[in-house]
This record gives C-alpha cells, structure tokens and sequence, in this order.
C-alpha cells in the first residue's frame, strides 16, 4: 500500500509533460519533466552541482558548530542556575524574536561576501534551539543524581563531564537535530537572499538565465539533501543512543 | 509588589550594563564605527523614522503582504488538513508528497516564483503562503487523525452528519495542534516576508535594512533590525492571546 504515496507525484509529472507537448504551452517558465531531468544529470555530472552542495554544507557545518559551541554552555548555564536565567532573560527576550535573516545585513557589513558572513547568519539561527533544549535538558537532570554526584566529592568540572553531560546528551542531540534543521535551510536563504555561493545561488543563477528546467532541478535536489541529511542524523541518534533505555522506551 | 519590582530590575539589569558599556566603548573610539553605531545613534535613527513617517510606511508595506499570506496559507491549510486527516484514502495517498515538500526551503522557491511571477508583490505574498502554509496544514492533519476513537464511536452511535462530526469533533480536538501550527506559521511568514523584500529590494522593512547596509547607515540598519525584532514580537503576542482565548475551556 505503500506504492499509493507515489501515484500523486507520478500522475503530476505524467500530466505536466503532456501539457508540455500542447502548442502554447509556456515551456520557457515551467520547462518539462524531462528537461528537467537532464538538466539534474548535466549539472551532477560537470560537478558543479556538487561543488555548490559542499560550499552550502560547509557553512550550514560551521555555523552549526559554532551555535553548539556557544548555545550549549550558555544553555546549562542559565538552565543549572535560576539566577542566572532570571538575568539572561531580558537580553534573550530582545533577540530571539529577532529573525536570523534580519541579521543578513548586517553580517554583510561587518564581514563581507563569503562563508564566514553566512555561518555566522546561520549560527545566529541555530542557537536558540540548540540554547533551547540545553537549557531544558540541564533542568530536567535527575536531582538525585546531582546529589550522588555531590555526595561522592565530585568537583565541579568533574560533575558537569561525568553526570550532567551524559544524563542530558540524548537531549541535547535532539536540539542538533531541530538546529541542523534550521541551519541547512538558513544557509540555502542566505545564498538565495545575498550570498554568491552554494545551492542557494545556483538557483538565483538560474533564474537569472532563464532557465527553468535547471531551478526546478536545483528545488529537486535541495529537498533531497536536506531530507538525506535529516534521514543521516535521525539514524545516527537511534545509534548512539541505544543503550539509553529509560528516555528510548518513552519514544 | 516589592519582589515584583525586584524581577523587573533583574531583568533589566544586564541590557541595561550591556548599552552602557557599549556607549562608552564606542565614545572612546574602541569600536569600529563602520558597522556598530552608538545606542544614541540608533535610538535617534528610530525616533527620526518614526516621525518622518518612513517607519509606519514601511512597517504596513510588510505587515499587509504577511498578514494576506499568512491568511491565505491558514484557510488553505486548515481545509486541506480536515479533507487529508478525516480520509484515510486521502492520507495515504497525499502524505508521502507532503513530507517530501515540506522538507524544501521555501526560499529555494523565491527563483522559481521570479521565473513565473517576476519580482512583483504578488510573488512575495505567494512565497509567504507556500511557506507557511506546512506548519498548518501538518499540524490540522496531525489533530484531526490523533481525535479520540471512542468520541469517533459516540459520533457514529449518535448518527451524526459529516459535516457535523468535523464542526463538533475534530476541528475542536484538532484545535491545539492547529493553533500551534499557525503560530509557527507567522513566525516562518515574518521569516520569508523580510527574505523577499530583500530580493525584490521592495519598500518594506526587509529592503530598507539591505538598502541601509549597502549604504553603510549602520544606524538605521539597527534600528530596522530592532523594528522587525518588535514586529516579531508583537504579531507572537498577538498570536498567544487568540490562542489562550480559543483554548480556554481547556484549562478548567
């Protein structure tokens, strides 16, 4: 039964080609399926294709690191310390309404064209649910635990490494996930909006060649990357975390 | 009232240190001008928009295209998710199509709909409504199919109509996730509204802040950022208190 997902993709190709074979039909806006098609082998196979992906992963890679890198720490902090939290929480307020690309102006000015401008838009995004579910991941550990941890004269730095981390890490990958979510298409909007590199200005290339079959092309390949990459981390959390039982069996 | 006023200054506190200290490095000339302006400076820039009208043109410009899409996107979602949630047939059918579409960026979409619509406001407000119209529509189908068997089983004991078991049943159990769908909606239509203003480089708040960084104004950059930060935070304001409203005989 599973074969009756495909019949609606398969009977709108079917139909758009066929339209495509009447006179008057507007083949230089909406190209053919076919056209379409080779258009995706062309440009998969000059490497341009893949040279663009690998520009547009490495700054969705580095942006992401970089949100981690701060959204995490910052994360357990405000969420172990309700001080903390209650002073943080008039600057988190002010900025996360802020949407990510509303910074692209302004990474422009300060950094340029380039990677680097477009990481830091991206890490920008994917702070707040990374920061997000850190912070819900260091409230939720087990009080017990910190108290076990106290009671066997762990210091402090040891505490964090060897009861809070662990305890939160299968958490604290579900908020890479939703940031690796917001981060790939963050990257894609940044070369769409500004940014002369990656998938994203291939596709505005295109458009501005007029062609059709090859930004349909591009769309086509841009939903499986971000599908394959989401499909790769899904598969990699049920991994690693296996050997969680008790969070496993409330999925 | 005392440990009330208490919680305000704490939260005020560290944007308070952070604008003071900020003032002070940039009149000692520590900060590089080029791009950080002085709160002063950007606080001028704000009241001087304000008053000079540029600020309600621009902010109107952009909250009409989003709400109109968003509009657009809700009722198409909402109808679309009822008819694919309450039929089986349709669900299998539909659903592997939608997960695939919904995992595209809708602004990889903006040059496609350049291709077909040109760099016109129609085209901004179709790229609003295809992009949010995903959290609707998802969210409805999600609500619709998770209504309780057994009310299924009272709607069909009490002989209802069709069209009585969706207004009476499932669109209030669907309500919840149809809600929180629509809020992310408007989140994702400021999102796509602010990206197509700068492509098309139109007079809403998204060009003007890419027109003053290209001319380097940092300070109306700011404060453009600033006002599309309040914009976004007024329309989630707004969205919450339709939602507690809608959701209030949950609570009891």
């Amino acid at each position: 039964m599973r074969a009756l997902g495909f019949v609606p993709p398969a009977l709108i190709l079917f139909a758009w080609q066929l339209c495509s074979l009447l006179p008057g039909f507007p083949v230089q806006t909406f190209s053919t399926p076919a056209d379409v098609m080779s258009a995706l082998l062309s440009s998969l196979l000059d490497g341009s294709l893949l040279q663009a992906t690998g520009e547009t992963f490495q700054a969705t890679v580095c942006g992401l690191s970089l949100a981690i890198l701060f959204g995490v720490p910052f994360g357990f902090l405000v969420g172990s310390l309700p001080r903390a939290d209650r002073l943080a929480v008039g600057v988190v307020e002010v900025l996360r309404p802020v949407p990510a690309v509303a910074v692209i102006p302004l990474a422009l000015l300060m950094l340029g064209f380039g990677s680097s401008m477009e990481s830091v838009v991206v890490a920008f995004a994917a702070f707040w649910p990374v920061m997000i579910v850190a912070r819900t991941a260091a409230r939720s550990v087990d009080e017990r635990l910190v108290e076990v941890a106290k009671a066997l004269e762990f210091s402090a730095p040891e505490r964090f490494l060897k009861f809070l981390l662990p305890a939160a890490l299968r958490q604290l990958f579900v908020g890479f996930r939703l940031g690796l979510g917001v981060a790939l298409v963050v990257a894609v909007t940044v070369e769409v909006a500004v940014n002369p590199q990656g998938l994203g200005y291939l596709m505005t290339g295109a458009q501005a060649a007029l062609r059709p079959d090859q930004v349909l092309a591009f769309l086509v390949w841009v939903g499986l990357v971000g599908w394959m990459a989401n499909a790769v981390v899904a598969l990699a959390e049920v991994r690693l975390f296996r050997w969680d039982v008790v969070d496993g069996a409330g999925r | 009232m005392k440990h009330a006023v208490f919680r305000i200054l704490e939260t005020i506190l560290l944007p308070a240190i952070i604008l003071t200290l900020w003032q002070f490095a940039w009149s000692r000339g520590w900060l590089p001008r080029l791009f950080l302006p002085a709160p002063g400076e950007i606080w001028m820039s704000l009241t001087r928009i304000a008053e000079s009208g540029e600020l309600a043109l621009a902010a109107t410009d952009t909250a009409l295209r989003l709400l109109l899409g968003w509009v657009v996107a809700s009722l198409l979602g909402i109808a679309l998710g009822i008819l694919v949630g309450s039929n089986r047939f349709a669900h299998r059918l539909l659903n592997p199509t939608l997960e695939f579409v919904r995992s595209l960026p809708a602004s990889a979409l903006i040059p496609l709909l350049i291709l077909v619509m040109g760099l016109t406001d129609q085209m901004i407000v179709v790229v609003i409504a295809l992009g949010s119209l995903w959290p609707v529509l998802l969210g409805t189908i999600a609500g619709v199919r998770a209504v309780d068997p057994r009310l299924r089983e009272v709607a069909a004991g009490l002989e209802m109509s069709r069209a009585r078991i969706i207004t009476r049943i499932a669109l209030p159990a669907a309500l919840p996730d149809m809600l929180a769908g629509l809020r992310l909606g408007l989140t994702l239509a400021l999102v796509l509204c602010v990206v197509a203003e700068m492509i098309t480089m139109s007079r809403g708040l998204g060009g003007q802040i890419l027109l003053a960084s290209r001319n380097f104004r940092a300070a109306d950059l700011f404060a453009g950022i600033l006002v599309i930060g309040a914009t976004g935070l007024v329309l989630d304001i707004c969205i919450g208190a339709i939602e507690r409203w809608c959701l209030r005989w949950q609570r009891s």
